[in-house]
């Protein structure tokens, strides 16, 4: 202040020396000297200017203008008026009142002199009171003499140094600044002494450690000769700006963010290191290139239209992102930040940022495309679990459509854990969102529209998103596996074979129910069990064996081994075991094959046993010989060779009818089993008879495959058949035999009446050939005698057929019955015993007529037989129609047969006749017949009188 | 001096044959196919000879034999094989007839 005091003295001394000069051109006139006069009106505005400038620098202090302002406000605008006024004075010189002008002139300067004055006056007052402003200002502010002795410090300055002010005003410069900072310093000082003004920087050593960095102004003061008197040092301590400064050099080339400055048209003015680095061009090649070349191709016009921005609309433009062309040909993502400058001299250009963001944009890009690819579902919630995000999987897996992604956060919410309602804070996610912990692998289900479940898992990661909390929540659709699994543990429980986990050290860590059903064992005495021990000792030595192969993962198929049931029997197991090295266990299914190979090695004896006892024979489904045993090449004679390749006709023996044959197949190719007796001729000619069975071998899908054809040897049985029937037709006819010996009296006595007629009339024929009434009469008689005769004949021809099989006719009963009342006829009359026939319904039967009438015959006699020695006397036939079967019935009017002769009845020559009347075979041969007939005899013991009846089957469509 | 026969059969072709054969102007037959007339006949006139069938319905020639006088002779007429003379007959006929022997033992009655 005390400066500002001084120079503001020096100043209006100079001013008021100028106005004496001035005021002396005045006086005396002499304008002439013009040159003079505005040298003088020069430094008087120099003075002015320079008084304005000092006023103006010590302006910002309020209080310092509160004091000076009054005073000095005043006297420079007069000064300025007196200055105007002087230069118009000089420019119009000529024209002035020149009295009134200079009158007005002095008065004005006298004015300014005595405010000068005065303020000059007030200026030192105020010294004092500006030592106190400068004391309280932050920067360091001293005042020394030429030798460096303080004269002044401010209190910044004793801070700084850490001197109270006496002692820095007993000081010397050098003592306080010490010999580092004295040797540094001494250059300016020099300077500074020689009258040159120093500004500079510099480095100092500081008493609280590190050196500081000031900045300094040395102001020479000089006295009223130019001579330096006093130096003025204002010293601001900038070791935070330089430092701040050396901090941004650092960084601006250490920076891994790229910093240029490019001008207007694109050209780089200044590159730092990082920019070579993210884009792999030294400062040299870039100097010879735009930055338009390096950026991409279709970001150039957006790169242009934002210079524009920049420069037209001073926009400042903040962290946009582009693309660059690296050196290499690779794209860089860069985020740019960029402004316009303008340094004043009419250059402008841009200074930008660039931070390469390349990775991050890469791993977004690979973020992004794993979110919309990946095949979990995944999906953004907030923290109040709103859905912020999902990708396609996420709607494939809950079947949102695109269209209709409103829907999707009400399906989300519809997904339920396992079995239970829970309410929305308790979903995973919620959960998740609330611990800020994961929630792993919780199985939901929910039901699709279409009514299906689907089975999701969900893992939840809380993260720190966007000024709040999210949950990120994948999830995979497990419905297959879900079910796949359900699906695996049905077949668990349910499988009938036995199914079970090992590990690989023979110990059954998960068994089907089916082996406690099997093996009886509960699953807590299998489980855990080293199931050597249920193995049969036999098979122990295999089954480790088996064991090792596993645990080596080759896998077993059809491996056999016995296990003991809880009961003790033995089961055999065969066994698909496939190892999971991986795992450490092994999968094994078994199957109980007990029963069936017990059947198969019963099978294989029982086919033994057929091969041995039977002949056999394959063929294919043509009928061809595939294979036949020892058994048939014994029998037929011929080889196997001889026989395989050809069809049976080999060892036809023509016996047979085509139909017999054709039956035979058509039975077989239908898949039926045919049996029947066959006569086939052996290779030397010989007949031998089989009883065969050929059963169709059928394939699963039931066409035939194969014949397989067993026979036996009836040879012999056939043989005895034969001579059995022809014993049998012996019996039956030495029955009709016997039966035409019984009606021989009959007979005779039927014959021999109408014979002794015949050849007593025809004797007297002679007689009465006059009279021809009487002799027609006569021959009437013969006439019907011999018919009486020829009809007996007739009845009994049926006797004298040959013992041949009649066929099987359709006969009425009543017709049967008729035919037989006639053969008996003579006996009923003989022995006087009515023989009745009532006929209720008419049957037709099935049968050999002459063997029929015949039973009955037998019957009729036995009836007259059985009564004769009773006083009533009948035998009775009746026809009935009983549904299925035709009934014939023949009671005599004997009280029945006694219960032990019964049975005996219809053995042969059982007779209850007295010896010489039967012969005992009546009713053998009766049943015998009856039984070809399929006919059944009984004797009704419900009726009163003796009762046979007869049943037949009655013929088929008969209504 | 004629021969007067009675012949019981229950077959009248029998009995007009027979009659057709004996009748003679010394022989004189009566044939009876009921038998209780044939019977009422005898003993209303007993005959010289009695010729009775053997099976007459439901009676035999020995059943009426034993209704008629001993003395009178009878001769026992059948078409049965099987039955055999007997002493109340003087003779048994088995049909058909010896009419030769049927005249002959005629002619000794006469």
């Amino acid at each position: 202040m005390a400066t500002v005091s001084k120079k503001l003295a020096s100043l209006v001394h100079d001013a008021t020396e100028s106005v004496h000069n001035l005021e002396g051109f005045f006086a005396n006139k002499s304008l002439t000297a013009s040159e003079l006069y505005q040298a003088e009106l020069d430094k008087l505005r120099s003075c002015h200017n320079q008084i304005a400038s000092i006023l103006a620098s010590v302006g910002d202090d309020d209080r310092v203008k509160a004091s000076l302002g009054a005073e000095l406000v005043l006297p420079f605008d007069r000064m300025r008026s007196i200055i105007a006024d002087a230069q118009e004075i000089a420019v119009h010189r000529d024209k002035i009142d020149d009295d009134q002008k200079h009158a007005t002139l002095v008065a004005i300067l006298r004015a300014l002199r005595i405010h000068v004055d005065a303020f000059q006056q007030r200026a030192v007052e105020q010294v004092n009171f500006l030592s106190v402003v400068l004391s309280s200002l932050p920067c360091l502010i001293s005042y020394m003499d030429t030798d460096l002795n303080y004269l002044y410090v401010n209190e910044a300055y004793e801070r700084w140094f850490g001197l109270s002010k006496e002692r820095c005003l007993k000081s010397n410069m050098r003592d306080i600044v010490g010999e580092i900072g004295m040797t540094a310093l001494q250059p300016r000082i020099d300077a500074v002494l020689r009258g040159e003004m120093q500004d500079f920087e510099i480095e100092l050593p500081y008493r609280l450690g590190k050196a500081r960095a000031v900045h300094a102004k040395y102001l020479p003061d000089f006295d009223a000769k130019e001579r330096v008197k006093g130096i003025v040092v204002m010293v601001d301590d900038v070791t935070e700006r330089v430092e701040s400064e050396k901090r941004f050099k650092e960084i601006y080339e250490n920076s891994p963010l790229g910093i240029i400055r490019i001008d207007e048209k694109f050209n780089y003015l200044a590159v730092n290191k990082a920019y070579e680095q993210i884009f792999g061009y030294s400062e040299e090649e870039l100097k010879q290139k735009t930055m338009l070349e390096i950026t991409h191709p279709d970001d150039v016009a957006a790169t242009r239209e934002k210079a524009r921005l920049m420069s037209e609309e001073g926009i400042n433009l903040r962290r946009f992102e582009k693309r660059y062309i690296h050196k290499s040909g690779r794209v860089v993502w860069g985020l740019v930040t960029s402004r316009g400058y303008d340094d004043g001299h009419g250059n402008r250009g841009y200074l930008s940022i660039i931070e390469d963001i390349t990775d991050i944009k890469q791993s977004k890009i690979e973020a992004d495309t794993i979110f919309e690819t990946m095949s979990e579902g995944l999906i953004i919630q907030n923290s109040q679990g709103g859905i912020e995000r999902y990708n396609p999987e996420a709607l494939r897996i809950l079947e949102i459509d695109r269209a209709d992604v409103a829907k999707l956060e009400e399906r989300w919410w519809s997904i339920k854990p396992e079995g239970i309602g829970r309410t929305r804070d308790e979903h995973p996610a919620m959960v998740a969102l609330a611990k800020n912990k994961p929630t792993r692998n919780v199985l939901m289900s929910f039901t699709l529209l279409s009514g299906e479940e689907r089975w999701i898992n969900i893992n939840a990661m809380p993260f720190e998103g966007k000024g709040e909390r999210k949950v990120a929540i994948t999830f995979d659709d497990l419905t297959d596996l879900v079910r796949a699994n359900a699906d695996v543990n049905y077949i668990f429980k349910h499988s009938l074979d036995l199914m079970c986990i090992a590990t690989m050290d023979a110990k059954f860590s998960r068994v089907s129910p089916s082996f406690s059903k099997i093996l009886g064992y509960s699953e807590e005495e299998l489980v855990e069990a080293t199931f050597f021990q249920f193995i049969h000792p036999d098979d122990v030595a295999a089954t480790r064996e088996a064991v090792w192969s596993l645990t080596n993962g080759v896998p077993l198929i059809d491996f056999e081994n016995r296990y003991r049931s809880k009961s003790g029997d033995y089961r055999l197991i065969s066994w698909v075991c496939e190892p999971d090295l991986g795992a450490g266990v092994i999968y094994a299914t078994g199957r109980d094959v007990t029963v069936q190979r017990l059947q198969e090695q019963r099978n294989k004896q029982i086919f033994a046993a057929i091969d041995q006892a039977a002949i056999v024979a394959y063929t294919d489904p043509r009928g061809t010989i595939t294979s036949v045993n020892d058994n048939f090449c014994r029998i037929s004679g011929f080889t196997s060779d001889e026989l395989i390749g050809k069809d049976h006709r080999i060892i036809n023996s023509g016996r047979h009818p085509q139909s017999f044959f054709e039956d035979m197949w058509r039975t077989i190719t239908s898949g039926k089993v045919w049996t029947g007796d066959i006569e086939n001729r052996a290779k030397d000619g010989r007949s031998y008879y089989v009883r065969t069975v050929i059963s169709p071998i059928r394939r699963l899908d039931n066409t035939i495959e194969s014949y397989i054809a067993i026979r036996f040897d009836i040879t012999g049985q056939k043989l005895a058949e034969q001579r059995a029937e022809a014993e049998r037709l012996k019996a039956i006819q030495s029955a009709k035999l016997a039966s035409l010996g019984e009606m021989a009296a009959g007979v005779a006595h039927e014959i021999n009446n109408p014979l002794a007629i015949i050849a007593g009339t025809v004797r007297v024929i002679p007689k009465f050939l006059a009279d021809p009434d009487s002799l027609q009469r006569r021959i009437d008689t013969i006439e019907k005698s011999t018919e009486r005769i020829a009809k007996i004949v007739r009845s009994l021809k049926k006797f004298s057929r040959s013992s041949e099989k009649n066929e099987y006719k359709e006969k009425k009963l009543s017709e049967l019955v008729s035919e037989a009342l006639t053969l008996t006829e003579t006996k009923s009359k003989r022995f006087s015993t009515p023989v009745c026939f009532t006929l209720k319904q008419d049957v037709t039967i099935l049968c050999d007529e002459i063997e029929i009438e015949q039973v009955l015959v037998n019957l009729i006699h036995n009836g007259i037989d059985a009564v004769q020695n009773l006083d009533e006397r009948w035998v009775h036939l009746e026809v009935l129609d009983q549904g299925k079967y035709a009934v014939i019935r023949v009671t005599d009017s004997g009280k029945g047969i006694a219960e032990e002769i019964r049975d005996k009845l219809f053995q042969p020559f059982f007779t209850t006749k007295v010896a010489g009347e039967g012969t005992g075979l009546g009713l053998s041969i009766v049943k015998g017949i009856l039984d070809d007939h399929n006919a059944s005899i009984d004797i009704l013991t419900t009726e009163a009188n003796t009762c046979f009846e007869i049943r037949f089957q009655k013929v088929q469509n008969q209504v | 001096m004629s021969l007067r026969i009675i012949y019981i059969d229950d077959e009248p072709a029998l009995c007009q044959m027979l009659t057709d054969n004996c009748n003679s102007e010394h022989v004189r037959v009566e044939s009876f196919t009921d038998p209780d007339v044939g019977l009422k006949a005898i003993q209303d006139n007993p005959p010289d000879l009695l010729f009775l069938d053997y099976r007459i319905g439901k009676l035999t020639g020995d059943d009426l034999a034993e209704q008629v006088d001993e003395s009178i002779p009878k001769v026992l007429i059948t078409g049965d094989l099987e039955v055999k003379p007997r002493q109340k007959f003087i003779k048994i006929f088995y049909k058909p007839f010896d009419f030769d022997e049927m005249d002959a033992l005629i002619r000794d009655y006469l």
